[in-house]
């Protein structure tokens, strides 16, 4: 504890000491990591809007005319115990129409005088969340199988098809971005890192020659480290909320209105734990394999 | 006690640093170690501080074989060792007081006998009245008095000098020499690698003479 103590005096004194380089330090690692956020801030907010395009998967299945109400109530009841199936609504011939005509509003008299209803009645299929996609809408379907009620099925394949590859590419691309600019800033931080241990070199090797242990020369180095990285993280949070407040406060708020967002969401408390917790283990680390490498 | 048997240095294959050295150093004896630039004086000190490892023979500090010492046990060796060299090594982000305490910060001591120590030390060589100054500030005599305070604040066994008055005018040189014998009187193995024969003569020491790596003379007291 007390050799702990005696580190974070000494980190503190090197700090204040040399002010400038650490200052540059926090303010690189702060730049790095509000790239790293500003990167995750974008995917959540994203993911949101892809989260609401997957709601509205449905499958319609139209039913043959000419069967009894009582057998499409059956076929309702057996659908809606699927586990794969979230809900069921029935429209019937005559709601259909009423749906049509209300579409067409003004151009209703095209409908009206009909001798027939020629529009089919209908059962609308809401899958579960796991099965809002195509593979999960195929399982579906294989449950319905062959039943004489019905006569057509439509999920609107090619736009799921399309939806199933958009979210594979957008993993995908979030995955190697999200990569790529991890490792940009564990290099661009290890690298201001050994800036400053390079310029405490002299400091390293009396410390050795006056017969420090390795652990008692790097605790402080991993403490600074630390201390800075927590800083950066905390400047990259404090700068990305700034920007958050601005983009959601503006009043025209034409990417609110692009993305079909009623708000901005801010990054959630685990993903700001993450960056301060990633921003201290980067200081840490990278502290302590610059130490490393003036080793005897 | 410094005891060398059959050491080799080579840094390339062709050039050897040192060859087939044996040399004693006993307990309390004061030696210079003399010969012309490339000789092996800077290289058999780093041997002795485990700065550098012999490439054949043992090299024993006390009874322990340092040749074969583990990096992770190299600092209980330092700390029985005072090393003073021709550019101090004083740090100019610390004052006077700071540069000597830091041997004795890394033995974990409390400050307040911290503070004690590197007082009495200061005062016994004289440079008590500049501790809070800069070293970049002091003359070269006074600045490698403080790298001598350095190295003698905790109290080693053995004190090596490299070309301790390398940079320093004669009468500078003379009163650094007058530290060692101080040093030596108090019952400190001291060991001088230095090319000043004007200063060997004057003290009047033991000399090992070293020339292209090999010993010429002065391999036993």
């Amino acid at each position: 504890m007390n050799r702990l103590l005696s580190s974070i005096g000494r980190a503190a004194t090197n700090l204040r000491q040399s002010w400038l380089i650490s200052s540059i330090t926090i303010g690189i690692i702060s730049i790095c990591l509000f790239l790293v956020g500003g990167y995750l801030l974008i995917t959540y907010n994203l993911q949101g809007v892809f989260e609401a395009w997957k709601d509205q998967v449905l499958i319609t299945v139209y039913l043959r005319d000419g069967f009894p109400e009582d057998d499409i109530l059956l076929l309702q009841d057996r659908l809606s115990s699927l586990p794969e199936v979230h809900a069921v609504t029935y429209t019937s011939k005559e709601k259909a129409l009423e749906e049509f005509g209300a579409m067409l509003g003004e151009d209703r008299f095209l409908i009206e005088g009909l001798d027939r209803n020629p529009l089919p009645a209908s059962l609308q299929m809401t899958p579960k969340e796991p099965y809002r996609n195509l593979e999960g809408v195929r399982t579906i379907l294989a449950a319905i199988g062959d039943d004489p009620l019905v006569q057509d099925i439509q999920y609107g394949q090619d736009w799921l098809d399309r939806l199933d590859k958009l979210f594979y590419l957008l993993d995908f691309g979030a995955l190697v971005l999200g990569l790529t600019l991890s490792l940009a800033a564990v290099f661009i931080i290890s690298n201001t890192i050994k800036i400053t241990v390079m310029a405490r070199r002299d400091e390293l090797e009396i410390m050795r020659l006056v017969g420090a242990t390795e652990g008692f020369i790097r605790l402080p180095f991993l403490v600074e480290g630390v201390i800075q990285g927590m800083a950066g993280a905390l400047i990259s949070l404090g700068l990305l909320g700034g920007v958050h407040l601005l983009v959601s406060t503006r009043s025209d708020q034409p990417l609110l209105k692009m993305l079909n967002l009623d708000s901005l969401s801010f990054l959630p408390l685990t993903a700001m734990g993450a960056i301060l917790l990633g921003g201290m283990v980067l200081g840490g680390l990278g502290s302590l394999a610059s130490v490393g490498r003036h080793s005897r | 006690m410094i005891q060398l048997f059959h050491v080799s240095k080579l840094y390339q294959k062709e050039v050897p640093a040192l060859q087939d050295l044996n040399l004693h150093i006993p307990k309390g004896d004061f030696a210079f170690i003399t010969g012309p630039s490339g000789a092996g004086k800077s290289t058999l000190l780093k041997l002795l501080f485990a700065e550098e490892r012999p490439t054949n023979g043992q090299i024993l500090i006390h009874g322990r074989n340092i040749a074969r010492m583990p990096v992770s046990r190299i600092h209980t060796l330092r700390r029985e060792i005072g090393i003073v060299f021709q550019d101090f090594k004083l740090l100019p982000n610390r004052n006077v007081f700071e540069n000597v305490a830091l041997a004795l910060e890394v033995l974990g001591m409390p400050r307040r006998e911290i503070s004690r120590r590197v007082w009495l030390m200061l005062k016994r060589l004289g440079i008590h009245h500049k501790m809070r100054a800069n070293p970049l500030t002091l003359s070269g005599g006074e600045q490698q008095r403080v790298a001598i305070a350095r190295a003698q604040v905790n109290e080693p066994t053995i004190l090596l000098a490299d070309e301790p008055t390398g940079g320093l005018d004669a009468e500078a040189s003379q009163r650094i020499m007058e530290v060692f014998a101080d040093v030596n009187a108090r019952g400190t193995t001291v060991v001088v690698a230095t090319h000043n024969l004007e200063i060997v003569r004057t003290m009047g020491r033991r000399v090992i003479h070293l020339e292209a790596g090999r010993l010429v003379s002065g391999g036993n007291p």
